[in-house]
């Protein structure tokens, strides 16, 4: 009971955040008649895309492939936008956020709510989608869902105040991590098979690549590829050195960042 | 219990070099001295500060544009950091520094007042509820659904007026638009205004105005050159703001555009 009444108020103002991200997010579809569902349609209709244009996998038939894309695709939003979506955070938002009773850490973690928001939304059509062509997928990987979000979430609010600070103090860096993410979009295993290469370029973005890592912990997930505990521990230990450096990285410019004008 | 407590506070603010950064040194009549550092233009707007308020002050704030006002207003309320000295804060604190501050141009007037609901605390269930209170305190009609971008000055200022029924702060800090208030809002908008500030323990105000300020503090702080000049009874700070005001050259005197 003693527990319960102390993490309530955090359950509390997080149910609040999702309710925000909810109106927001249906703000952005008003006027069409499907409204907030075109924000997992879409990522649906994208995957199928890339799932039936880029099929190459000879083990995988094609709609085995379709999970494996949208469960890719689904967490390389959540990673594009942890990315993209935080070069003009302080300078642009701040002022927004401090007349809503928001601090500098609680703005960070609205957008956080954001992304998490889309991501689930994406993870629950990802779910359906199973249980209608694979249903044979449900298994134990499911039950590692909790520690995934928490290591995607402490990875996304470190690499979002990184990104954040380094392109205030580095504004030409703002295009480069556009192009970067997109990039990153075709060197990571998205909609291509990582289980299937094994020599040259793709097999060396594979191995060096850390977002292949999370890709492979979000297949693992939802039973579209088997449990690896290498991929978690490299994942945790990625997720680590982000979320310190991001941290140190605020206590030590979070003063003169505000007042970056 | 709220309450500020500023330590010998210095804020600069950082902008990047444009152009012929040796211009930007000029001095003017206002502002504080703009500084060329190794990689950024430097302004140091407050220097030095120390402030203790606790409960029940009624604090204004006064001097020429760019004296540190906004400045120290920001502080308080977090969106300024310090580059030496301390600030602790205790209490909740509400900033109204604009009329729309805070609120999504391109959402209606119901979503941003959900969304208002929703930051401010007030209780999921009765979010509705409160939702209807401001549609119909404000007057809108159906102008409530629309976009707020679509409103005209006067209907902002409706909508935001009714919003602050819903602001809850221990330290409430204002500036300037407090005299912002179309003149045909009802009485029920115009004493939310009212309520609001009778209901906060701490109230830190800045205004140019002489009536606004004796109306709602009983302390005045003159900032001059991002520093206090003089602090202590409204009318005695105020006398001597004034007289230091009109001897100022004239063409100083003429010049309040200039803005940090």
């Amino acid at each position: 009971m003693e527990l319960w009444n102390r993490i309530r108020p955090y359950l509390s103002s997080l149910v609040r955040f999702f309710h925000i991200s909810y109106i927001e997010a249906k703000s952005e579809h008003s006027g069409t008649q499907l409204g907030i569902l075109w924000a997992p349609l879409t990522s649906l209709i994208f995957s199928a895309l890339l799932a039936l244009v880029f099929h190459h996998s000879a083990t995988m038939g094609v709609s085995e492939y379709f999970i494996y894309v949208f469960a890719g695709y689904a967490l390389w939003n959540f990673i594009s936008d942890s990315i993209t979506g935080s070069t003009d955070v302080i300078q642009g938002q701040l002022d927004f956020a401090v007349h809503n009773n928001l601090s500098l850490i609680g703005l960070f973690g609205k957008l956080l709510v954001d992304r998490l928001f889309e991501y689930l939304m994406n993870a629950v059509v990802l779910l359906a989608m199973i249980l209608l062509l694979r249903p044979t997928n449900f298994g134990v990987g499911l039950t590692l869902f909790p520690p995934f979000l928490a290591i995607i979430i402490l990875t996304s609010l470190g690499t979002a105040y990184l990104v954040n600070i380094i392109t205030v103090l580095y504004p030409d860096l703002k295009m480069a991590v556009k192009v970067g993410a997109r990039f990153m979009f075709f060197a990571s295993p998205v909609f291509w098979s990582a289980s299937e290469v094994s020599s040259g370029t793709r097999a060396f973005l594979v191995q060096y690549n850390p977002v292949s890592y999370y890709l492979s912990l979000a297949r693992q997930v939802f039973g579209v590829e088997p449990l690896e505990p290498s991929a978690w521990a490299m994942a945790v230990l990625v997720s680590a050195i982000i979320s310190a450096t991001g941290y140190l990285a605020y206590r030590q410019s979070q003063s003169f960042v505000r007042n970056f004008k | 219990m709220a309450k500020i407590v500023i330590e010998n506070a210095s804020v600069s603010y950082f902008l990047r070099k444009r152009g012929d950064v040796a211009k930007s040194t000029e001095r003017g009549a206002v502002g504080a001295e703009v500084i060329i550092g190794q990689r950024y233009l430097e302004i140091t707007a407050l220097k030095n500060i120390s402030l203790h308020l606790n409960d029940g002050d009624r604090v204004g704030l006064v001097g020429v544009n760019g004296s540190g006002k906004s400045t120290l207003l920001k502080l308080c309320a977090g969106a300024l950091g310090v580059q030496s000295g301390r600030v602790t804060v205790e209490g909740r604190v509400s900033p109204q520094f604009a009329l729309g501050s805070g609120l999504k141009p391109k959402l209606s007037g119901r979503q941003n007042t959900e969304l208002k609901c929703l930051y401010m605390g007030v209780p999921q269930s009765s979010v509705g509820r409160h939702v209807e209170d401001v549609k119909a305190l404000s007057g809108l009609g159906g102008y409530f659904e629309l976009p707020i971008h679509s409103y005209s000055a006067g209907m902002r200022s409706r909508l935001v007026m009714s919003l602050l029924r819903l602001v809850r702060g221990e330290i409430l800090i204002m500036d300037e638009w407090i005299n912002a208030v179309d003149p045909s809002l009802s009485a029920a908008v115009g004493g939310l205004q009212t309520q609001l500030i009778e209901r906060a323990k701490i109230l830190l105000l800045a205004s140019h105005s002489q009536r606004v300020l004796e109306e709602w503090v009983d302390r005045l702080i003159w900032l001059d050159y991002g520093e206090i000049r003089a602090d202590g009874e409204i009318k005695g700070v105020y006398r001597e703001y004034r007289k230091w005001f009109q001897t100022r050259s004239a063409p100083k005197a003429v010049d309040q555009s200039a803005r940090i």
